[in-house]
């Protein structure tokens, strides 16, 4: 059985600065929307702070991406980083990743050429891009190998309040804040966290995840430090 | 075949209005033909003749029609639109639906003139649903004529709306979308209804051109233009003046006594107030009216009582204009409407502290052109003209001294702005 | 926002829109115009190349 190299553990540590960078990236959105200003504090300063930590993000993503590529013990080749769904390592929740990271790729590409695309597509990609986020957050909960952990579970729940926290906001947009689907997007986005939360304490938390995920049996019990689950193989 | 400029014209106005009597209805084709000859075919001759007479737009922007025919010529090949435009959205004016209602020969005449000229495929008879008496007339006339099969022709009844009239609103209307100003380029010339090179003509114009097809460039002496003259006069109504005549003749020719006038508007609501004493002395020609800093706009010429009060439907008109707004743009949207507010408080005499400058400050802001159209900057062309010409009106009132005239009878028709506001 | 990045040309209306200088942009003050330009969220402005007196 092949060791983690400290590459495997820099991709999952990368992982979790580039989730609190999308978390920065989505509130500073948020607020750059509201309009807000203060003395001092003129609304450039948030849209361009918004800006460059989303560019931020794209560059932690690519380190993420290449650390994954680059270590040995998962064997993750340069499709299973690029098609969705295509690896043998918990295709699903790797290929939740891909598509967050896709995603946000793109969102990027637009934003910097604007002027090219056009104002509409901009604004759709950048709806779409709400998207990336909980994708994101999903990839983390069912890859990471260290959700059990007592810091990372703090983390989740942290950057997953900003989150809902803004998202609420945002509906809160301008007059139209009663709107009946306003009100309804606002409960199913509270609906989702409190899912997601459940759902956390049900899979990925509970012991025998890492095999339920998907992880290929030669990797099983191998790499983990992680007190909660004992990786045990099946009879 | 009938050439250009064959016909005498006639030695004094009216050109336009020469014929049968408004009384006897619309005038019929065999009238037509037997009062000014069988119309010459259009030809790129015919945008020279254009540009020799000078004639320009009589919808309101007054642009010199040979440069907009050259235009959609250079583009058309053969698939360009002719748009007549008969929306006129201006409360205050009459004159297109004259022309339409009771000479709609010669509107015709000018849409197929335009058509052969510049080389169009489609002849579209944009008129206001407003004004149906002029639609069905129109369609009358083209079955006395017999639809050509080219190019084709169809009428299409625009929203009663004041900005419909508008050139690119006109477009977008036709293309499906709703009758507001288009913010951005191409110009309809480039591309404009069905993504084609578009003409957009006011009908009064084509009924020039008519009768420049029939008189020649040479013969284009008085280069007519009609004025709707209402208000302290004894005749209200259309007239038409031959270029150069002076404001106090034209009310005088309604049985108004230009002594006895506060002032008067010209152009319609997007022109401007011209004080009495100023009157006499302005010529209805560019020259004119350059002088004198005003537009001619689309002829309205509305002299307004002495005992009227000029701030008071000032701020009519406004309100209307604020509440005609196609909500495209910042200044219309919330500028226009807080200007008439200002303007009602100051009307009825009860003004807010800081009204006085903020009508100063707001007629600066929203205007230089920031608008999604020219809408904002007609209306506070106005609102400065106003200040200027009743300056020691507004003076009173803001000192909340209101005059008698605040609730007399209304002066300017502003459909849905009573003297009360509603 | 454009008001804050470019107040040598833009300033704003008592509803906070802009209302931009006509005067032509020339030297340093292009960046600043085109850092304003890209960060407008609607699009609203746009730098055009004045064409030279003949």
């Amino acid at each position: 059985m092949s060791q983690p190299s400290p590459l495997w553990f820099a991709a999952r540590g990368l992982g979790f600065v580039l989730l609190l960078a999308l978390t920065g990236t989505v509130v500073l959105g948020v607020v750059t929307s509201r309009r807000w200003s203060a003395e001092g504090w003129p609304r450039f300063v948030t849209a361009e702070l918004h800006r460059n930590l989303s560019l931020v993000a794209v560059v932690l993503l690519g380190l993420h991406g290449a650390s994954v590529l680059l270590d040995t013990y998962a064997g993750l080749g340069l499709r299973d980083v690029l098609v969705p769904f295509a690896t043998a390592y918990r295709p699903l929740w790797v290929g939740l990743g891909v598509l967050a990271g896709e995603l946000l790729v793109a969102l990027v590409v637009v934003s910097t050429f604007r002027q090219l695309f056009g104002y509409r597509l901009w604004r759709f990609t950048h709806w779409a891009a709400y998207a990336a986020w909980p994708l994101a957050l999903l990839h983390g909960l069912g890859t990471g190998s260290d959700t059990p952990f007592g810091w990372a579970l703090v983390l989740y729940a942290g950057c997953a309040g900003a989150v809902l926290l803004a998202v609420l906001v945002r509906l809160s947009l301008h007059a139209a804040a009663l709107s009946p689907s306003r009100l309804l997007a606002g409960a199913v986005v509270a609906c989702a966290a409190l899912a997601v939360a459940l759902w956390t304490m049900l899979g990925p938390l509970q012991p025998g995840w890492a095999a339920a995920a998907g992880t290929p049996p030669n990797l099983l019990g191998g790499g983990q430090a992680a007190p909660a689950s004992s990786p045990s193989p099946g009879p | 075949m009938t050439a250009l400029g064959t016909r005498q014209a006639p030695s004094a106005v009216p050109w336009l209005l020469a014929g049968p009597a408004q009384q006897a209805g619309a005038e019929p084709l065999a009238g037509h033909l037997a009062r000014l000859g069988p119309c010459p075919p259009g030809s790129p001759g015919l945008i020279e003749a254009l540009a020799t007479s000078g004639l320009r737009g009589r919808g309101g922007a007054r642009f010199p029609t040979a440069r907009k025919w050259t235009a959609v010529a250079q583009r058309a090949r053969g698939r360009a639109v002719v748009v007549v435009n008969g929306a006129e959205g201006e409360p205050a004016s009459w004159k297109d639906q004259l022309l339409m209602t009771f000479r709609p020969h010669l509107v015709l005449d000018g849409a197929m003139l335009a058509a052969e000229s510049v080389g169009a495929a489609d002849i579209v008879l944009y008129v206001s649903s407003g004004a149906p008496r002029a639609g069905e007339a129109l369609a009358a006339a083209l079955s006395e004529r017999g639809l050509p099969r080219r190019p084709r022709i169809q009428l299409v009844w625009a929203p009663a709306r004041y900005v419909a009239g508008e050139e690119t609103a006109a477009v977008r209307f036709l293309n499906g979308g709703e009758a507001k100003p288009a913010v951005v380029p191409p110009r309809p010339f480039e591309r404009g209804v069905g993504g084609r090179p578009t003409l957009v003509q006011n009908v009064e114009t084509l009924a020039l051109t008519a009768l420049l097809a029939r008189y020649g460039p040479a013969g284009w002496s008085h280069d007519p233009m009609l004025v709707t003259v209402r208000g302290a006069v004894a005749a209200p109504g259309v007239y038409e003046v031959a270029r150069g005549a002076r404001l106090d003749q034209v009310v005088g020719m309604a049985g108004g006594r230009p002594g006895d006038c506060a002032a008067v508007l010209l152009g319609g609501y997007f022109g401007a107030w011209i004080p009495g004493p100023a009157v006499g002395a302005l010529r209805l020609d560019e020259e004119g009216a350059a002088a004198a800093g005003v537009g001619l706009g689309c002829g309205v010429v509305l002299a307004l009582p002495a005992d009227a009060c000029g701030v008071t439907e000032t701020a009519r008109a406004v309100t209307f204009l604020a509440g005609e707004s196609a909500q495209q743009c910042g200044p219309c949207r919330l500028g226009l409407p807080a200007l008439a507010g200002v303007l009602r408080r100051v009307a009825d005499a009860r003004p807010e502290r800081g009204d006085a400058e903020r009508l100063q400050r707001w007629t600066w802001q929203l205007g230089g052109g920031r608008g999604a159209c020219k809408h904002p900057d007609g209306a506070v062309g106005l609102v400065g003209s106003a200040l200027r010409t009743f300056a020691a009106d507004f003076e009173d009132h803001l000192r909340g001294r209101p005059c008698r005239g605040r609730f007399g009878p209304p002066a300017l028709p502003v459909p849905g702005v009573g003297a009360g506001w509603p | 926002m454009c008001a804050e990045l470019f107040p040598e040309r833009v300033q704003r209306d008592d509803w906070g829109y802009p209302i931009v200088s006509p005067a032509p942009i020339g030297g340093d003050l292009l960046d600043l115009a085109r850092r304003a330009v890209d960060a407008c969220p609607v699009l609203a402005l746009r730098l055009e190349r004045l064409r030279p007196e003949r």
